[in-house]
């Protein structure tokens, strides 16, 4: 006889015409909130909640007198209860997920478990599964009822991938949450309905979440978890620090997720161990490299030296004509935004002779309109990304306010000089030359990056394989198109910026990476390679560096081999260089290659007082 | 900044084995591939099962006796189940029924002995009970410390405290801060929530120990 009756986890029910399992019962005042799974052969994975009394429930079978079967039955039943065992100290949500059971993967859960940490950074080299190791956490904390609601902060490119992971590794439905889906919801929903509030796990781009007219919307939901993928972009003093450390703080549970913790920069890496503190509670981090995890691939870097051509040389020579006469002219008038200006300068020659001309002849265009900087006059409304889906990080900056000389004329004969020396160079470019040359010698699939939007065009029309570009400016489904033609398409070349590219996992088939130009920042070297240096990646990766040997990009190279010692001894022990530092000394060396030791010293001490 | 390494690649190696372990035994029997993992499955509340053991081999093992594979687990306040452990025992009985009837005389043994026997097996598995029940809860404990933090954080913020001058005519500064007063209290009932819930997760007691299966000779 089928009668309601207050079920208990374990129960065979019966709701709404359907059998179901009752996993979880919450009781409240005057209702109680069921949790079914179901139990019919085809849904034994469907998940429902029901609150009783407004749902029905019928138990269907609370007879507990025992019952004899067959011995098969018997066994099965007894592997069931074995297999199905909660150990006190132990995972719940592993044994169904669909990963492979690496033990460092499990630490991270583990210590959630047995109470160590509530707020962690998942610090493990690029490619180990950090995405898993988060995941795996808010699995176990769903399983066990701790947490209802979890916000996973994501640069918009990785979004669908950790809509993707979760549902098929770890079988949690989660929604993507952007300006079209909280549209779409606020028709559907009652007026007054925070459309976050419906969303058990949103992932949101944390650009998008920063905003000011979505941060209020997005912080008054109280969220159990806050993911923060990509973290070491949270740091710093910056909006997306801010969004971040307002929506942690008053979460239960706070997971840091990047490969880059430390560039090298003590002050960022402080700023980002503070995202989400509200006590002295410390942050727990897990920092493992490929080889103390016992799965080190093999990684072959080969700095590729270009010698450069007579009109490469020329315009660096004329470069350094204009960027000494800014500098004799502002000499004691904020000389390190100078240098930094002019630094960036040299960057966009290093990337190509075609983006150095374009931001020349920007300049060039707004002195002969007598507009005194192309800087924009306000800030602009996101009118043109509605949705929050692209990104301008790899657009070339403004020409900078420091970078002009009191003599208008003077710095447009200079700058007419460079232009046209600049175009000289770049219908000859030896490091397309050189990508050419090492595109021919194999037909696998490679990856190239670049900083610049433009630089990445100007290769697009001069490389003879079938190429696809994956930068910021593109919306979602054409990235999601973008990266299915480089998956199916044998012998494709991807051409790709840092902005577009962080956090994909393109190690299918792909082992290649190429480096047009040296970053200035080690981490986004290393997340480059990442991109193919991951677990599952069966063959030898390779990563090119073209570096410009006559131009001063060598002496980029030395600078960054530096850094990246720094910023591993400081990991353990302090050792601080600000990233200013570092940029201005990288700009000091290309602008003349003079000692840079004084400064630095200078630098690191004040960076000790403080 | 504070920060701290933990090192539990031991236990992390051990529950790597104990999962894998897992998996094996729930796949056992089914024509699922190695690799795909299992579905979850919820143990089973039902009744307990009785079966005989069909091979000389297995009889030969339980030497008369008869298995009984019990079930110990801990329970938050809300009555949740945090933790369950399996413990199997043998226990010697005088000649089991056969012939006609032999399954209903066979369930009627396994029922007194249950019930003659409660007090006997629940004194038998305590130090099993209790050592599951120190091991539990962890997590929601340190959990209830950040909430806690969380929530005294909210009650101290100088937005709260801070005064305000209300306008003689312009009525908007007082919308404004009675506006942030209940946002104030929403958040604060927020907070006190879940301190009340980390808190009922954080208090476990043993639930009785229930049995699951019976193998009888």
């Amino acid at each position: 006889m089928q009668k309601p009756q207050s079920p208990r986890p374990g129960d065979l029910v019966v709701v709404r015409r359907s059998r179901w399992r009752v996993a979880d019962v919450r009781r409240y005042e005057h209702c109680a909130l069921v949790t079914l799974h179901g139990s019919g052969r085809h849904d034994t994975r469907a998940v429902r909640r029901v609150v009783t009394p407004f749902d029905v429930i019928e138990c269907i079978d609370r007879d507990r007198r025992p019952r004899v079967i067959g011995s098969r039955g018997w066994w099965r039943a007894c592997g069931t209860a074995i297999a199905g065992e909660r150990p006190a100290r132990g995972l719940v949500a592993a044994r169904a997920a669909a990963i492979d059971l690496l033990p460092y993967q499990l630490e991270p859960a583990l210590a959630v478990v047995h109470g160590l940490a509530t707020r962690l950074l998942l610090a493990d080299e690029v490619g180990l599964g950090k995405t898993i190791q988060a995941a795996l956490i808010v699995s176990e904390l769903i399983a066990r009822g701790a947490i209802e609601r979890v916000l996973v902060l994501t640069p918009a490119g990785l979004r669908d991938q950790w809509v993707d992971e979760l549902s098929r590794r770890f079988d949690i439905t989660a929604m993507r949450v952007d300006a079209r889906m909280l549209r779409r919801a606020a028709i559907d929903l009652p007026i007054g309905v925070n459309p976050w509030s419906t969303v058990g796990v949103a992932i949101a781009s944390l650009d998008y979440v920063k905003r000011p007219e979505v941060a209020p919307a997005v912080a008054s939901v109280p969220w159990d978890v806050v993911v923060v993928d990509e973290a070491h972009t949270a740091a710093a003093d910056s909006d997306r620090r801010a969004a971040a450390h307002a929506l942690a703080s008053n979460a239960s549970y706070v997971l840091l997720l990047t490969a880059t913790p430390h560039s090298g920069d003590r002050d960022r890496f402080a700023s980002l161990c503070d995202v989400g503190a509200v006590d002295d509670t410390p942050l727990v981090v897990f920092r493992r490299t490929r080889s103390d995890v016992g799965v080190a691939g093999r990684r072959r870097v080969h700095v590729v030296r270009v010698r450069a051509s007579a009109a490469e040389r020329r315009m660096h020579s004329r470069l350094l004509r204009y960027a000494s006469a800014v500098r004799e002219e502002r000499a004691n008038r904020r000389s390190a935004e100078t240098l930094l200006a002019l630094g960036v300068l040299h960057k966009r020659m290093l990337s190509s002779a075609w983006s150095l001309a374009q931001s020349v002849e920007r300049r060039l265009q707004s002195i002969a309109t007598e507009d005194d900087v192309d800087e924009p006059a306000q800030l602009t409304l996101p009118l043109a990304d509605a949705f929050g889906e692209s990104t301008d990080a790899d657009q070339p900056p403004a020409w900078p306010s420091t970078l002009r000389l009191g003599d208008r004329d003077r710095e447009r004969r200079l700058l007419t000089v460079l232009l046209s020396a600049a175009r000289e160079a770049a219908a000859a470019e030896t490091k397309l030359r050189r990508l050419a040359a090492l595109l021919r010698r194999t037909s696998e699939r490679m990856v190239v990056f670049t900083e610049y939007r433009d630089t990445l065009l100007h290769i697009l029309r001069k490389i003879a394989r079938p190429a696809i570009v994956l930068h910021g400016g593109l919306g979602r489904e054409e990235r999601a198109d973008a990266l299915r033609t480089f998956a199916t398409t044998p012998g494709a070349v991807l051409l790709a910026t840092d902005a577009a590219s962080e956090g994909l996992n393109l190690h299918h088939g792909c082992r290649s990476v190429v480096n047009l130009e040296l970053p200035w920042n080690p981490s986004r070297l290393e997340q480059r390679i990442g991109r193919v240096d991951r677990i599952g990646q069966p063959r030898t990766v390779h990563a090119f560096h073209l570096v410009a040997a006559t131009t001063g990009e060598d002496r980029v190279l030395d600078r960054l081999r530096a850094r990246i010692a720094v910023a591993e001894s400081d990991m353990r022990a302090a050792d601080p260089l600000s990233d200013r530092t570092h940029e201005r000394a990288i700009a000091r060396a290309l602008l003349g290659g003079e000692s840079d030791d004084e400064d630095d010293a200078g630098e690191s001490a004040g960076g000790g007082d403080t | 900044m504070k920060t701290m390494l933990v090192n539990l690649r031991a236990e992390a190696t051990r529950e790597a084995h104990r999962l894998t372990i897992a998996r094996a035994i729930a796949r056992a029997g089914t024509r699922m591939p190695v690799d795909r993992p299992v579905c979850a499955s919820t143990p089973d509340r039902g009744r307990p099962l009785i079966a005989r053991v069909r091979t000389a081999r297995r009889r030969r093992l339980l030497a008369g006796r008869m298995l009984f594979i019990w079930q110990l687990a801990s329970e938050d306040a809300i009555g949740r189940t945090i933790a369950t452990s399996v413990v199997a025992m043998l226990l010697r009985l005088d000649p089991l029924p056969c012939g006609r009837e032999a399954a209903r005389r066979l369930v009627d043994r396994v029922v007194e002995i249950e019930a003659r026997l409660r007090d006997a097996i629940d004194a038998e598995l305590r130090t099993r009970q209790r050592e599951l029940l120190d091991a539990c809860g962890a997590d929601a404990r340190s959990r209830l410390v950040r909430d806690r933090a969380i929530a005294a954080r909210h009650s101290s913020s100088a937005d709260r405290h801070g005064g305000y001058q209300a306008g003689l005519f312009d009525r908007r500064r007082e919308r404004a801060h009675r506006e942030r007063a209940i946002e104030m209290q929403a958040f604060d009932e927020v907070a006190q929530a879940r301190v009340h819930a980390a808190e009922s997760a954080a208090t476990v007691s043993p639930s009785q120990p229930r049995l699951l299966l019976v193998l009888a000779p």
